[in-house]
């Protein structure tokens, strides 16, 4: 089995741009680039893969969510998509694209970006309480002394065995 | 004096499966430049992750594309799997593997029928899907399903295939071989496909990295890289070589395709007579928290899927970066440059699957 490298490299912007070179100069491809909106930390993190044979290495830049990040579609013009992606689905802040497509790369009836767009989940019916059985009119009254021992609460068993008898009538 | 004219090709259009568009920047009959436009069939199926649950979003992946649905709920189980630090039972792995060449079969017959449709000749193009069908009838006597199979979960897969199956799966795969290699020979040696193939759409190598070209089309430009020989699944364990083609034209990533073909077929009969006896899942108890991503060989090419997950039934981010995305560049590159009348072909060159790229 060929071995793989399997690591994410945090960077920042000045650091970026170098590492960009570096691997350009090596014959490296980019693999892709990925945007993660953080919600709970209101912050972007951009992974940038980078690959050669079957090594691949990842930087991280982290950014918040006003800030902008430096294209690197003038190194390698692949990036031009991912960036357009990102600047449009994301609304990551991508600055000197080679290639501005001005949002019109997804050509999609929703707005743009989608971060905090899905409005939250309907509240979940409640289960309707099984109806009481309705009173058989037919029947005859019951007499004095059944009505008062049908007055008392039933015992533990006697309402183990209506239970089950409601469930099936509820399901 | 040459006129320069923006010609919109697509989204609809005869040749394409599915829905593209370009601008094409026209000087006469030559294409100086071309601007791709998706989203026509944006589905939003990565934002999902925020309603389905982990183990939902297998069925969600799976759904990205109906030619690559196999492998796409596989990276997906597999990265989720990476997260959880669980080793999927062998058998599994071996099974993930003989479905991913099957799918890998029936992908490139399909390709070869549309290629074969783009330039009109549409006897070939109805060969080269009645051969996919005896595929397709073996994905739906081993899963139930045709093109959507839901056998991949996270911790293995959900059916088996008996050793009884795979013995008539193997059978059926060498009497397909002849036919196979019979349709294949028009479109490797027929001179009017030839006159079709051969240098048009030149990517070089250095073209093909720079670009970030991946698969066939990476491999038709000499450049020997191919996932599967990461060893992912049971790929470790099976002999093949990595084929690439010659001359850097869609008539190398013809070869590349059709030779692909074969080699599929000696993968699913190494893995049938390696195959061991194990059980098929792993138990996944509680929730992954932590991110995975995990790189597979698509019939397209190298597929990216990233998961990251906090914890709780629902994940952060789930990112696929599809090879027909990463294949969009190297599209532009091999338009620029050809005649109007190419450009069809040359965009089925790449084996374009919108729907893997706009999820």
């Amino acid at each position: 089995m060929t071995e793989i490298q399997d690591t994410i490299f945090e960077t920042d912007k000045v650091e970026l741009m170098s590492i960009v070179l570096e691997k350009k100069s090596k014959h490296w491809r980019l693999c892709q680039i990925c945007c993660c909106f953080v919600n709970s930390d209101d912050r972007y993190e951009v992974t940038y893969s980078f690959a050669t044979g079957f090594r691949i290495e990842n930087y991280r830049l982290i950014v918040a969510k006003e800030e902008e990040v430096p294209s690197i579609s003038s190194v390698y013009d692949a990036a031009v998509f991912y960036e357009n992606e990102m600047h449009e689905l994301f609304g990551l802040n991508v600055t000197d694209m080679q290639t501005n497509l001005k949002d019109k790369l997804y050509r999609i009836g929703e707005e743009t970006p989608f971060l905090n767009h899905l409005p939250p989940l309907p509240p979940k019916p409640k289960t309707p309480a099984p109806a009481a059985p309705a009173a058989d009119e037919a029947k005859p009254a019951a007499p004095a002394a059944d009505a008062a021992k049908s007055a008392a609460p039933a015992s533990p068993a006697q309402q183990s065995e209506a239970a089950p008898a409601s469930a099936d009538k509820a399901n | 004096m040459a006129k320069t004219s923006v010609v919109p090709f697509g989204p609809q259009h005869p040749v394409l499966p599915e829905p593209v568009h370009l601008d094409l920047v026209l000087e006469d009959e030559k294409v100086l430049a071309a601007v791709p436009s998706i989203g026509y069939i944006h589905r939003g199926l990565e934002s999902l992750v925020e309603k389905k649950d982990f183990n939902e979003m297998a069925y969600v992946t799976e759904r990205i594309c109906g030619i690559c649905s196999f492998m796409h709920g596989m990276g997906y189980c597999m990265a989720v799997e990476k997260i959880f630090g669980v080793e999927v039972p062998r058998r599994a792995e071996y099974l993930r593997t003989i479905w991913s060449e099957m799918s890998r079969l029936h992908s490139h017959l399909l390709w070869l029928g549309l290629l074969a449709d783009a330039f009109g000749f549409e006897s070939l193009f109805y060969h080269a899907w009645r051969l996919r069908e005896k595929i397709l009838d073996m994905f739906e006597i081993s899963t139930g399903g045709r093109v959507i199979f839901s056998v991949n979960t996270v911790g293995g897969v959900l059916k088996d295939m008996p050793a009884d199956m795979l013995t008539a799966f193997v059978k059926n795969l060498d009497d397909m071989e002849k036919e196979i290699r019979e349709m294949t020979d028009v479109f490797l040696q027929d001179y009017t496909v030839k006159s079709r193939l051969v240098d048009i759409g030149i990517l070089t190598g250095d073209d093909a990295i720079n670009c970030g070209a991946v698969g066939p089309m990476m491999r038709a430009s000499t450049v020997p890289v191919d996932m599967r020989k990461t060893g992912y699944a049971a790929y470790d364990e099976i002999d093949f070589d990595i084929i690439t083609g010659r001359s850097f034209d869609s008539y190398a990533r013809c070869e590349v395709r059709i030779g692909e073909l074969f080699q599929s077929i000696g993968i699913i009969r190494q893995a049938v007579k390696k195959i061991p006896d194990t059980e098929l899942t792993v138990p996944i108890k509680g929730f992954p928290k932590g991110e995975a991503y995990v790189r597979l060989e698509q019939p397209r090419g190298e597929a990216f899927y990233y998961v990251r997950a906090n914890g709780t039934k629902f994940l952060d981010r789930m990112r696929v970066r599809t090879p027909t995305f990463a294949n969009l560049p190297a599209l532009c590159k091999v338009l620029q440059g050809c005649d109007y009348g190419d450009v069809p072909l040359l965009i089925l060159t790449i084996d374009p699957c919108i729907s893997c790229t706009e999820r």
